[in-house]
Formats: C-alpha cells, structure tokens, sequence
C-alpha cells in the first residue's frame, strides 16, 4: 500500500482515506491505550515513515472518535510526569474495528483478484 | 523554548470554546508539539529547525476546519460552573431546581423570608380586598361606577343630603339634558301577611327603570315594565333572594303567585339574584312607585334619587344642568323650593362616605408594611448573600458567568417570593374570614361588606406585589452578591469583602424598617387613644342596656289620638312590669337612629324670623319617661308630667345647642316658640346636648314635646334594663302582641349598636393600622436580629480577641446591643419625625386627641426600646457564650 495519507490527497477520495485512517488509530488502541503523540509515531515508525499523522489532522480525529463513543480519553498523571490524556479502545470501537478490518481484506483480496496485489 | 502552547491558543481563539475545553486541547496538543520537537532535536535538527519544522507540522488552518465541525456539537457533562449548551427555558428549569435545593439547604432562612413574605402579602390583600369592597365597589351591579346619587341641598341650613319632593323629581326628570334615565326611590315598611302574624318587611317602591338603570337582571321573573307604575296596575312585586328563600321556600313557581301586603294582593313577578341589596342591605321586596304627576308635590321630601348620566359627561355637567332646573323650581315655588340646590355625586361614593375616612390609612397601613416586609426580605437575602459569598466566587472562579449567578440568585429569591406569594393568599383568605366573624357586625351598616371575599384584583394585584418583591429584593443582593473579589475570596481573606458595600445597606435597611415601624405604630396609637376618648365622651345619654325597638300602630283601630295615647299608657305599664326592666320610655326617634324628624322654627316669642333665618331643628316626641330611661340630663326647669296632656297648652323643652343658635344663649325657659306650621310651645326645661348623627357633632339644636300632645302612629320603645337578652326581647314581643298581635316590632337593636355602627369606619381606620403596626413592629424586630445577627458573626474573630484581653461579658452586651440600638436610634428618631406628620393627616379622624399626643409617643417608643432590646440580646447572648480559642481560630 502506497498510500501517504495527507501528502497525496488525489489517490484515494477522503472517505477512504478517512477510514483507513479511523482504523489505524482504533486498532493502535485496541492493544493498550495510548496517547496522541504515541499513536502519531507509531503509524510513522511502523509504517516505516510512508504514513504520517500530524497534529492538525491526528487530534481532531481523535476527537470525533471519541464523541462517536469508539474511543475514550481520560487524562493520566504519573509521578514527575506532566500529565497526558490516554485513550482507550470501547466496545463499540472494537465492533467498527473489526468491521473495517472485514472491509480492507475483502477490498484487498479484490484487488488482488483483479490486479495481483498481494498485501502481505 | 518556544511557547507551542500560545501559538495553539491564539490558533483556538477563533473557535471561541469554551474556556475549561480550550485549556484541555491546549495542554494536549502542547504536549503533542513538545514531543515533536523534542524527538527532533535528537533526531540531529537543529534548535531552530527543529521549531520551524514542528511549526509547519501544525498546520493550524486545516486543524481549525476539522474542529469546527466538531467542538460546535461537543457536548460534555455538566461540571460545577459550566454553562452547559442548552436552551433558555430548561436553563430555567435548573436555575429553579438549583434553587430549590438552595431553599432546602438552608430551611431556618427560608421559614423566615416566606413568612415575612405571606405576612406583609397577606395583609395586603385582605386589607386590599376588603378596601375594593368597602370603597370602590359595595354594590353587586354593573352600572354602579356610573351611577349617581341626586340629592337636594339646603346650603342655608347645612343639609347636603336631603331627599326629594316628587314634584320636583319630575321636573328633574322631565327637564334635564344630561341623563339617561333617574329614578325614585322611597323605602317603605310592608307588613306581609302570614297568618295571623303579621311579619314586617323592608321594601322599597320604585320609579320606572330602576332595575334597568342600575344595570340588573332578576334571577327569576321579570322585572318591571313601563306600564307596572300606572296608577292601577301596580300591584306587582320583585321579590328578594333572601325573602324568597326564606318565606318561599326558594320556590321556582312562585313567579305568578299572589301575595299579601298591607292587606293587598300583590303579584310575585320575579326574584332578584343573591347579592342584590339596593338600595339598603337588609332590601326585601320591590314595588312600582306610583307617581301622580299632576299633583307635584314639593313639600313632602321623600324620594332617593338615583341617576345614569349619558356617557362621556362629567358630575359637574350633571350638577349644572340639574340646578339650571332648581333655579327656575326656586323662582316659581318660592314657598316650597326657596333655597333648594341640587347636589350629584357619585352613588358609590356616597354609599361609602361612612367608610372613606379610613381608606387612605389602610393605604397607608398597607404601603408600609409592605415596605417593611421587603426591606426586611431584602435584608435576609442580603446577609444570606454575604454569607454565601465564598460558593459564589467558587463558581466564578470555574468559569460561571456573572449573568448565571445573578440568574441563579434571582430564581432563588423568585422561588421563595411565589412561596410567600402563596402563603399570603392563604393568610389573607383566614384574615378575611376573621374579619367577616369580627365582634361588630359591620355588615348591617356598611354596603359590600356581606360580600367581602378575596377578589381577582386582589389575586393579581398580590400576585403582582409577590413576583415584584422577588425581583426588587432579588437585585440588591444578587447586584452586590456578584460583586465579589475572587481571589481575596478564596485566598480566605474572610467574609467582609462584600461586607463593607452589603453591610451599609442592610443597615439602613433596618433603619427604614424601624422607621415605617414607628409610623405605624403611632398611627395605630393615636387612633386607638381618640376611639378610647370618644367611647368616654358625654354623648348625652347612656346606651349601656338600653334596647331599641320600631312599633307602628297603623289601620283604623289608631285612627283617634286617644287610642294611641291608652296604647303607649298601657304598653310601657306592661313592659315597666317585666323582670329587669328599670325604665321604659317611647320617642319618635332615638339618638343615632338613623330616622330624622325636624320642623322649621319659624321665631321665638313676638319675634318672628324672615325667611333666611328660620331654620329646622331636631324633633322629638317623648314619653315622661323617656329621658330617664336613656338617661339625658334636665339642666333647667322641668321635664314632662302627667298634666301635659292634649287638652292643656303646648309645652317643649329645648337642648342647650337650641338656646345658643336661638336665643344667644338666654334663658329659655318661659319663651314662646313658634313652628312654621303656626304651632306654639311653651319652653318649659333645658336638656343637655345629645348626638343625633355623628358621634363628633354635639351641636344639633333640638325640640322634645310631649307625647301626649302629639301622640304619632310610629314610635320606637325604648327600655333600660339589668342586662339585653334574647328572652328579654321575647318578653316585650309578647307584651305588644297580647295587647294587639297586629302590632309589629321590628328593628330591634340596643342603642350600643348604633354606637358603634357610626364608630365603624375609626375602628376599621384603627384596626387595619394596628395590625399593620403589629406586623411591622414583628418584622423589624426579625430584621433587627438578624442585623445584629451577622454583624455578630463578621465580629466572632473581635469578640474572642476582646475576651481574650479581658473584656467582661457585661462589656460584651454593650458592644452588641450598643451596635444594633445605634440603628434602632436613628430608625426611631426618623420614624417619630415621620409619625408626626402621619398623625396630623390623621386629624381628620381623630377626636379629643392631639395629633402629638405625647402619653402614644411615649408608649411606642417604651415597646420599640423593648423590642429592640430582646431582638440584639439574643445574638449578644451569643456571642457572650463565645470560646476566645474557637472565637480566634473562627475565620
């Protein structure tokens, strides 16, 4: 996948894009919770730089996950730590998680039916 | 460092969030930024570089875009302060629940305010109410703001109110050119057959169109037409609710029916509906009035004239066109109408004349304790306020907004003024059947009072005082409430931030509330001590156990004098004879007894007076034993005896009045006296004055001749006795009634009633301050308390420092009580200043007392020293108890 999420917005119109994007965050969640800047690097660092969130797109997202219910921020202080806001997988994020999931493997295994692409 | 969090700040500024969540994105997304540049820096950028690539990661346009879309919508829980997104009328509904737990929250407070509340609303509208009736609207038909009374005026001899000649009545009516219609009326006695028993019955006959003048429909029937007042065709008759209930039995049928009065057979052609009672209260029945035109008589001045004047024209008009007639009357009847005015005005105010007097001390009554009871409100909710002031700066400091408090604050005070709003109206509704259950039955004698009741007008206008309360008593604190300095505040710096603005006007409140207090209690106090002087002064009789009763000796069995005379021998015989009796006398007229009988004084001796200066006296036809039994004094001369009698010559005695207006104060007795009907007297005794109207008039000029010489057909009997009691009155029923059952016997009253009928409208004056006075004087004292109350509580820290060092309790006392006396002093001095102006415009009502009676002045300032005293002993009591350590450690 050749998708630079915010660099080349005429691949893929903005509601792919937009939902590839709202699972890449639901599933970094669904492990453990996560802050913002923790989840931003993790899609660059395991995208191996080829997706990038910044600020303006990653924290208005986060907030329209969380007002839909599928994520929920609560804000965390740890010991000589400033204080950070987590946010964690809900019930219902992990049924829309695993609906996208569904979705990109059948899109996937379309294209590479018709195109031999393999995602792996 | 760069400061990222600023540049998201002012980035977010546009989106005008709401503070609390602003700071929230702010902290994140500064976080966000600081890791970046951070990771950066170690990544090999350098410093600057590192800031500037960070800077154009942020994009802050786009950011802005998606989170407009988002944050408009947000919705988050309501925290302690935040003004949540919602509309106008469930923000309300909190406002009002938020209060209504705050009511709860401080129960001692809340009593106090919707009691002081419903007490200063509930007086208002049973005095509001009862005034609206008295005054403004005794009667129970549409027309009666329109209506006016036409009344003949005597200017020459003082007479304002004197009835009608049918003659001229029907010039009037002929004449005029300013009224729809006027109408006679002229109160009759009917004696209705029921058996052998005759029942005497007040009725009324009446000109065509009354019923339509005064705007009234029968319940039942008809009333009556045109054609009913020609001669012949009258005998029909309207009957009252109360009469038909009573003799009908309320029966439907009985339109058509016949009955018997005066031994004629009269038509029932309708009932009238309950409150009808024109023109007296105690209205039985209505019959046509027969007027014979042709005759014109103008000498004999029988009829009550009520008139409709045509809309848009004023009294004056009506007055003027009126006397237009008189004056041509004047002119071709000199012997009749010499000096005969007219006078209009209007029907409800001469129907309430009685009552008028007191009207604007009930106004004023009423102003003041209203005053008293807000500023006392005011006062509560201010020191509530002052004391509330640290949660209001809590939620300020979390972002409330000042409009949200004041409203939060306002709904509260609206909250507890609709409570006190309610328990007014309950107060006044006990208070006015209180009143209607009162000792003197005022409803004989003042038109409305038998329909006094809580009126709509009462209920708005209370409504309106209630909802008007709340908000004037809510700005002051809610105002000064909100003005609070949030940081000293919660710093702790103490609760005397507001204090200094707050205190001064609860102070002066106070002040007015013992000013208004002072007033009223002086008001209260001068009218109580001339009620108390009038009962004491020489009415010139004694009323105490004397009874009054009518008795009418009519038909043919009275047709010869002599038969009356055996009549009036006999019966005072018989009644002298009964158990406890001490004294029984007969008179034409007792004093007070609303039936007036006068003659002209045509000259004294060989001194006949010219016209102008003839004038009509009081007179009275009495038995030998009259004066003793109501116990008027003989200065002079001799009283009746035994030897006057028809056929020896006339004798009269005169009152002292007499001597002065007649005779410049010379001996009367041995004059000669001449009425202009040609009639002589011998003036053979002086009596002392006697009131006759007005308990304040002594100065009526009277005439007494003996019985025996006049004897008339209706006369009241009058006895004196150990005590009045309803078998006393049997006893002397059954007297009159073995001696001739058809004799009636009506208007049995002791002579006390009469009293204190004409003391009616002082005592409601006296009443109605009173109890203003004792409410205010109530109020003030709570408002004192709790003044002093709090000034206690702002001083704990002081009074512990002061014992601490030493200070006695003794010197304590004098602190406290000396703080909330100051305030007492200085309300008391402006409320004296005050209260002498109220009793001068008193002065009107007040009878042997001087407007500065200094033994009231005095008295009130004894009951406000102690009441003040109580109300600052008990927080001085207080804070005597103090422990200096808690005291000290007390913030």
């Amino acid at each position: 996948m050749a998708i630079q999420h915010m660099k080349s917005p005429s691949i893929l119109d903005r509601e792919v894009k937009r939902g590839s994007a709202e699972m890449l965050i639901l599933a970094l969640v669904e492990e453990r919770s996560r802050h913002g800047y923790e989840i931003a690097k993790l899609i660059e660092q395991r995208s191996d730089g080829v997706l990038q969130f910044h600020v303006a797109s990653l924290y208005p997202l986060l907030y329209r996950l969380e007002k839909r219910g599928l994520i929920q921020g609560h804000w965390v202080e740890k010991p000589s730590q400033r204080r950070r806001r987590f946010y964690k997988l809900t019930a219902a994020g992990l049924q829309i998680l695993k609906e996208h999931r569904r979705t990109w493997k059948e899109f996937f295994a379309a294209l590479d039916r018709v195109a031999g692409i393999n995602p792996a | 460092m760069h400061d990222w969090k600023n540049e998201i700040r002012e980035a977010l500024s546009q989106l005008a969030l709401r503070p609390l969540r602003e700071a929230e994105i702010v902290e994140e997304l500064g976080h966000h930024l600081e890791d970046r540049y951070e990771d950066l820096l170690l990544q090999g950028y350098t410093e600057d570089e590192a800031a500037q690539k960070t800077l154009s990661e942020f994009r802050q346009n786009e950011m802005i875009r998606d989170l407009r879309g988002l944050e408009r919508t947000y919705r988050e829980p309501v925290e302690l302060g935040q003004e949540p997104q919602t509309s106008h009328t469930s923000g309300l509904w909190d406002d009002l629940r938020y209060a209504f737990r705050m009511l709860l929250s401080q129960p001692m407070v809340t009593v106090v305010v919707i009691v002081t509340m419903g007490l200063g609303i509930g007086v208002n509208t049973a005095i509001f109410s009862t005034l609206e009736m008295l005054a403004f609207r005794p009667f129970d038909f549409p027309n009666q703001d329109r209506l006016v009374s036409v009344f003949e005026r005597q200017p020459d001899n003082g007479i304002v109110r004197g009835s009608v000649a049918p003659g001229n009545f029907a010039d009037w009516r002929e004449q005029n050119r300013t009224f729809e219609d006027l109408v006679a009326i002229k109160s009759s006695y009917f004696d209705l057959a029921n058996g052998s028993q005759p029942e005497r019955l007040t009725g009324n006959l009446v000109s065509t169109g009354f019923f339509t003048t005064l705007g009234t429909r029968p319940a039942l029937g008809r009333t009556f037409s045109a054609e009913d007042n020609e001669p012949g065709r009258n005998q029909v008759v309207v009957l009252s609710d109360g009469l038909w209930q009573t003799r009908f039995g309320a029966d439907p049928q009985v339109v058509g029916s016949s009955v018997k009065l005066n031994e004629e057979t009269y038509t029932v052609v309708g009932v009238m509906p309950k409150n009808f009672r024109y023109p007296v209260d105690d209205s039985q029945l209505w019959v046509p009035l027969v007027l014979d035109l042709s005759d014109r008589s103008r000498g004999d001045h029988n009829l009550l004239v009520v008139g409709l004047p045509r809309r848009g024209l004023s009294l004056a008009q009506a007055t003027e066109d009126l006397n237009r007639i008189a004056l041509n009357l004047q002119s071709e009847y000199p012997g009749t109408n010499r000096g005969r005015e007219v006078r209009v005005v209007s029907l409800v105010q001469d129907a309430t004349r009685g009552v008028r007097v007191a009207v604007p001390f009930m106004f004023i009554s009423v102003l003041l304790v209203l005053l008293v009871a807000c500023a006392n409100v005011a006062n509560i909710l201010l020191v509530r306020a002052a004391a509330g002031q640290r949660d209001i700066a809590l939620r300020l400091a979390l972002g409330a907004s000042r409009a949200r408090v004041m409203r939060q604050l306002f709904a509260h005070n609206l909250l507890l003024s609709v409570f006190g709003g309610c328990l007014g109206l309950l107060l006044a509704h006990f208070g006015i059947n209180a009143l209607k259950t009162m000792p003197q039955d005022f409803s004989m004698y003042i038109p409305g009072w038998s329909k006094i009741g809580i009126d709509q007008t009462a209920l708005v206008f209370t409504l309106a005082v209630s909802i008007l309360t709340g908000i004037l008593c809510g700005l002051i604190p809610a105002l000064i409430g909100t003005r609070v300095d949030i940081n000293k505040l919660l710093k702790g710096d103490g609760p005397t931030v507001v204090g200094k603005g707050s205190s001064r006007v609860t102070r002066w409140l106070v002040i007015s509330e013992v000013a208004f207090s002072v007033i009223l209690l002086a008001g209260a106090g001068t009218v109580f001590r001339s009620l108390q002087q009038l009962l004491h002064t020489d009415f010139g009789f004694d009323a105490n156990n004397v009874l009054t009763m009518r008795i009418s000796l009519s038909g043919e069995r009275y047709q010869a004098t002599q038969s009356r005379n055996n009549f009036a021998d006999a019966l005072i015989g018989r009644v002298s004879a009964l158990q406890g009796i001490t004294s029984v006398g007969l008179a034409t007229t007792v004093p007070l007894g609303y039936i007036s009988n006068q003659r002209e004084v045509a000259g004294i001796g060989n001194t006949v007076f010219a016209g102008e200066r003839r004038r009509s006296v009081i007179f009275r036809i009495i038995t030998l034993t009259y004066l003793e039994t109501i116990g008027t004094p003989l200065r002079q001369g001799r009283a009746f005896t035994a030897q006057d009698r028809e056929d020896t010559p006339r004798v009269a005695l005169v009152n002292e009045a007499f001597t002065k207006q007649f005779l410049a104060g010379r001996q009367p007795i041995g004059e000669n006296l001449i009425l202009s009907n040609g009639q002589r007297y011998e003036i053979v005794g002086l009596l002392a004055n006697v009131i006759n109207d007005g308990l304040e008039e002594q100065e009526d000029a009277e005439i007494y001749v003996p019985y025996a010489q006049e004897p008339v057909r209706n006369i009241f009997l009058v006895t004196r006795s150990d005590s009045i009691s309803d078998a006393l009155v049997q006893a002397i029923r059954g007297e009159v009634s073995a001696m001739d059952p058809t004799v009636p016997v009506f208007k049995v009253k002791p002579l006390q009633q009469y009293v204190d009928e004409r003391l009616s409208a002082k005592r409601m004056a006296a009443y109605s301050l009173a109890v203003g006075a004792l409410i205010a004087l109530l109020l003030a004292a709570v408002g004192i308390y709790s003044v002093v109350a709090y000034w206690v509580t702002q001083r704990t820290h002081e009074i512990g420092l002061r014992i601490a060092l030493g200070a006695t309790r003794g010197d304590i006392l004098k602190l406290v009580v000396g703080a909330g006396l100051r305030l007492v002093l200085i309300g008391g001095a402006i409320g004296l200043a005050g209260a002498l102006v109220l009793t001068q415009l008193l002065s009107g009502l007040l009878f042997g007392v001087s407007a500065r009676d200094p033994l009231t002045f005095a008295g009130i300032i004894s009951i406000l020293a102690a009441v003040a005293l109580l109300a600052c002993y008990l927080p001085a009591r207080r804070a005597m108890k103090l422990d200096p350590l808690n005291a000290l450690r007390y913030q």
